[in-house]
């Protein structure tokens, strides 16, 4: 009987020490999981306090632009610090919701955690407890609602829509709050952070083959255009649209042919002096892809200088005939040794050619809906009775819902200083 | 001896350089074909007409519609030149039909307030049906792609075009 319990012992042994293993390795395991737990109800803790005041200090700022959108103007309203600094909340309560799901996840994900119901109780009391405080806990957690599971049944969740003194109450019980006003410094650095950026200190365009010496339009701050008009100046119908400009208190920018300058020497002083700007769109319009380096010498340098000598103004732009050659880097390197800034468009009007001046109207209001920022440059020529009579429609069209019209120069030098506030 | 094989050498290297291609003169196509296609271009960019196989989108109708720019100019200068001349409106009108110019033509009339007499402008009138215009598209449309037209276009696209991406 012996000789078989002698067999088993080492089995025994095994399986005894085994055994105390286990214990040793499930008690380790318990306070292993207390702890995990202890940590993700802190971090969630943590986090449901940041979204809070993230979104505190978010609301009192988006009071603060509701209340400047009537008496400030669109492109000035995104430099105000109010704009700014939502967009520095944004970005914090994106990464703090962040934060939030992937606590929620690694407590998901661990089965030890999400199999204990005690766990799960207090992951999910915590989060209760938190969106019943204020409509503004509630609100903080708007976004993480599928992946928190909130329920809707509270009574705050009643509550659509927060009220201005809902905030304010929240805002002054905040205010004596240390950590408010550390969240507050942090968003009022960011967004000063976020104005430099914008700001960018080194000038957006500037005579150069490259980007930076070409201009589209499709650059410009919302609602801005800058209307062009090419081949000019010819008596009777650039007198048209230089008085409908006047009348409508609009400026534009005239691409000068300087042999038309030559022929209408009157005419083009006239633009001058109406305080339209004056641009270069070579000499006698050819297309500078074909003429050689003499010929570009001829229709970029002498153009510009004879130019500059008969309107007695400096030239700052130029426009390919055609728009040909503008990815051309010999004759983009010609326009930019000459101290000029290439202006292409983004709203192509095919006034040159013969049709009525409706479908002009049509053609340009359907490009300029389509344009991404409603901004841009639109291309037109002076030198055609169908774009004069298409003027007075056009112009109405730029002069309604907040739409500014300026000069390539006036759009550029803002621009350049990095400040989107465009031309008066 | 030694100069006189360089020289030789030099001689035979620069006769074995390419010599540049000579500037070939741009094919001159006729007045109707220019305007027609043009029609066919802006219809197309203004999306009143399906893309074609060589005209996919609004971007290649506009960058074809650049590099015609300067045909078509020498077709309006050498049209308005002959607004003046009564029997050269009178050819004009006379064959807008078959060239499938009729409306291009009356809208550059009434522009240049050419007085068109009675006969002239019940004729044009008569020619210029919407229901022709659209025959005319359609047969550019069909063969647009294949001309020698469109082929010269697209060799000379490449001056015009602009790529704001890649700038």
């Amino acid at each position: 009987m012996k000789r078989p319990l002698m067999k088993l012992l080492p089995l025994l042994l095994i399986v005894s020490a085994c055994g105390a293993y286990k214990s040793i390795k499930l008690s380790r395991s318990a306070a292993s999981i207390a702890e995990d737990q202890g940590l993700l109800l802190q971090e969630l803790e943590e986090n449901l306090t940041k979204i809070h005041l993230y979104h505190v200090i978010g609301q009192k700022q988006l009071i603060l632009f509701d209340e400047q959108i009537e008496s400030t103007d669109i492109a000035e309203m995104y430099e105000r610090p109010a704009y700014l600094k939502l967009q520095a909340v944004r970005a914090q309560i994106e990464e703090v919701e962040h934060e939030i799901i992937d606590v929620m996840e690694t407590f998901k994900n661990e089965k030890a955690l999400s199999s204990d119901l005690k766990n799960k109780l207090a992951m999910r009391s915590k989060i209760n407890e938190f969106s019943q405080i204020s409509p503004l806990h509630q609100l903080a957690l708007e976004n993480l609602k599928g992946h928190l599971k909130i329920k809707n049944d509270n009574k705050i969740l009643m509550k659509k829509n927060l009220s201005k003194l809902d905030i304010e109450k929240e805002i002054s019980f905040l205010n004596s709050s240390n950590q408010y006003q550390v969240f507050d410094k942090n968003i009022e650095h960011l967004s000063y952070m976020l104005e430099s950026n914008l700001r960018d200190l080194s000038p957006k365009f500037y005579p150069s083959s490259l980007k930076a010496g070409n201009i589209t339009g499709n650059e410009f701050p919302a609602k801005v255009w800058s209307l062009t008009f090419d081949d000019g100046p010819k008596n009777d119908t650039s007198s048209q649209i230089l008085n409908l400009l006047k009348t409508n208190g609009l400026k534009a920018t005239f691409f000068q042919l300087t042999s038309q300058v030559e022929n209408n020497p009157d005419m083009a002083k006239k633009i001058r002096d109406g305080g339209m700007e004056i641009a270069s769109h070579s000499y006698t319009h050819k297309q500078l892809t074909k003429v050689g380096a003499s010929g570009l010498e001829k229709e970029i340098t002498v153009a510009v200088k004879e130019l500059k000598k008969s309107q007695g103004v400096d030239i700052k732009f130029f426009r390919l005939p055609y728009g040909a050659g503008v990815n051309s880097p010999s004759i983009r390197e010609k326009i930019a040794s000459n101290g000029l800034i290439h202006v292409f468009w983004n709203v192509d009007t095919l006034d040159w050619m013969a049709q009525s001046p409706d479908k002009i109207v049509s053609r340009t209001l359907a490009l300029m809906k389509k344009t991404p920022r409603d901004a841009g440059v639109l291309l037109f020529h002076d030198i055609h009775q169908r774009t004069a009579d298409a003027m007075p429609q056009i112009m109405d069209y730029l002069k309604q819902d907040r739409r500014r019209v300026c000069t390539l120069n006036e759009i550029v030098t803002q621009m350049n200083q990095g400040t989107n506030t465009v031309c008066p | 001896m030694p100069v006189k094989i360089i020289l030789l050498l030099l001689m035979t290297a620069c006769s074995s350089l390419e010599t540049p291609p000579k500037p070939q003169a741009a094919k001159e196509f006729a007045h109707g074909e220019i305007i027609l296609s043009t029609q066919l271009l802006t219809k197309i960019f203004d999306q009143e007409m399906a893309p074609i196989k060589c005209i996919p989108d609004t971007d290649e109708a506009s960058l074809l519609l650049r590099t015609i720019h300067p045909r078509m100019e020498v077709v309006q200068d050498d049209l308005e030149a002959m607004l003046d001349n009564e029997p050269e409106i009178q050819t004009l009108i006379d064959k807008c039909d078959q060239s499938c110019t009729c409306p291009f033509l009356d809208d550059l009339f009434r522009e240049h307030l050419v007085v068109l007499n009675k006969k002239m402008r019940k004729m044009l009138d008569t020619k210029k049906k919407e229901k022709d215009l659209n025959a005319c598209l359609n047969y550019a449309q069909q063969t647009f792609c294949e001309s020698e037209l469109y082929k010269a276009l697209n060799q000379e696209k490449a001056d015009f075009s602009f790529d704001e991406e890649t700038e």
